[in-house]
């Protein structure tokens, strides 16, 4: 008795083809953009992206957001928006922090450092944005 | 020699071994899956023994929880020196000096201290993540390690005072509590006249929004070299609050420069601190379900999703919110 052989492939390639294709798509939205203050890109800073609205039951809205480098900021796609409005808090220190001279974690004086943003774009924030399934989610913000 | 010989031909033998190979290729991933299960496992034990210490420390102390910090900040011991005797690390507890003193007496990285602070808590570690190599050895210091676990400091930051429009409503655990700066050093005369109390106990029963809809602590991630996140032994990598989502791609706050994953994803931070966005670290993890272990105050322990609603996420970290909170739904 013998087999076809291109049934044994057959048979092969099936069991690869099985394996494929099991993705599903992210509903979160990667969210990009450009920040400038007073015009130059904003060398480093945070910015949040808090949520206004409820989301659904099976993807609830939650709070992301990322390190601002060189004026750019990316939030990924894996750690994403979910589409809804949220409200936007940018916050920069003047970079001015004491050094530690001893090495090991001690405060040495206050670390606190002043906020270069002011409270519109952060405590007392308005500024609002919707994030759509639709994209693309670039977001720029001309801080004054 | 009529007879024909039974054998298996050469296609018959390469499709059995292709259909081995594949059945292989499906398997090893589960078996890479299993394991990290036991590791999430035993991680979330780690969390059900804290929560059990915790239990066992309020029963030995009037009924509080210990302070997150010590009474003057960083660095005179925090909750983890103040459950060692809970976790079977009485030794350690026994040879500790100055826990929830000020610059009276030495401080935890002070050699006296060492031998505990150099030691690695194996309740504490969770062996999804990577052991940091201890920090800060000299030629007469042993170095410091860091571990896996945090309390929960609250729905804003460790200064726990109201933050971009989120009020404080209350938290298991006190840190920098009113604090507008870290304050310090503080020395043994201005520690005399300190303006503010960190670190205070609270009580069980100031928990109202209810021990079991309430955070005790939940997973944190190791920095990396000197980058301190899971440094819990200092006050000011000490817990976490639910100001950042779990496994948030917000960043972590860490001050004076000990923020060395500027690029890590999973671990994003910044080194600046200001008004807005004061010291503040989130609850972490490397599991690959994507979420991190919590254990509850009143001592359950449970695996919470990164994709939780905030709200709710926010409502679990306060004590005192008086939110109707269910994690579940």
């Amino acid at each position: 008795m013998r087999q076809h052989p291109l049934a044994a492939w057959c048979c092969v390639a099936v069991c690869l083809a099985s394996l494929i294709g099991c993705g599903k798509a992210n509903p979160r939205k990667e969210v990009t953009g450009m920040i400038t203050l007073k015009g130059e890109p904003l060398d480093q800073g945070v910015i949040e992206f808090h949520p206004l609205g409820e989301g659904t039951k099976e993807l609830p809205a939650t709070m992301e957001g990322a390190v601002i480098a060189k004026g750019e900021y990316k939030v990924p796609v894996e750690q994403g928006l979910v589409p809804g409005k949220y409200k936007v808090i940018i916050t920069s220190g003047d970079g001015i922090n004491p050094s530690n001279p001893d090495g090991m974690p001690e405060p040495s004086g206050n670390f606190v450092s002043k906020d270069r943003i002011p409270p519109a774009f952060n405590s007392e924030s308005k500024v609002e944005v919707e994030v759509t399934s639709s994209g693309p989610n670039r977001f720029n913000f001309d801080v004054p | 020699m009529g007879t024909k010989r039974r054998a298996f031909t050469l296609v018959e033998l390469l499709v059995v071994i292709a259909i081995i190979g594949v059945l292989v290729a499906l398997l090893l991933p589960a078996v890479q899956a299993a394991r990290e299960a036991a590791r999430r496992m035993q991680c979330q034990n780690n969390l059900k023994q804290l929560g059990l210490a915790m239990h066992n420390y309020t029963s030995s102390f009037k009924e509080s929880l210990p302070g997150g910090v010590g009474r003057y900040g960083c660095c005179w011991g925090t909750w983890q020196m103040s459950i060692l005797p809970f976790i079977e690390a009485q030794n350690l507890a026994d040879i500790y000096v100055n826990l929830g003193g000020a610059d009276w007496g030495p401080r935890y990285g002070t050699a006296i201290n060492r031998p505990v602070v150099s030691s690695r808590l194996p309740t504490l570690s969770c062996p999804s993540d990577i052991k940091n190599a201890p920090i800060g050895a000299t030629a007469t210091l042993l170095p410091v390690t860091s571990h896996n676990y945090g309390v929960n400091y609250g729905n804003t930051s460790f200064f726990q005072t109201p933050l971009n429009g989120i009020p404080f409503l209350g938290a298991p655990f006190r840190a920098y509590t009113q604090s507008t700066s870290d304050d310090g050093p503080i020395g043994a005369a201005a520690a005399l006249t300190f303006p503010r109390v960190y670190g205070q106990h609270v009580t069980l029963a100031e928990i109202v929004d209810g021990t079991s809809n309430t955070l005790m602590a939940a997973e944190v991630l190791q920095g990396r070299g000197t980058d301190l996140r899971g440094f819990s032994w200092w006050g000011g990598a000490s817990g976490f609050v639910t100001y950042l989502a779990p496994n948030s791609s917000a960043p972590d706050v860490i001050t004076g420069g000990y923020c060395t994953s500027l690029t890590s994803p999973r671990m994003p931070c910044v080194t600046a601190t200001t008004a807005t966005r004061p010291r503040m670290m989130g609850a972490r993890s490397v599991h690959a379900a994507g979420g991190v272990n919590v254990a509850f105050c009143d001592g359950h322990v449970r695996f919470l999703m990164n994709g939780i609603d905030y709200k709710v996420w926010n409502y679990l970290g306060t004590s005192q919110g008086s939110e109707a909170v269910n994690p579940d739904e």
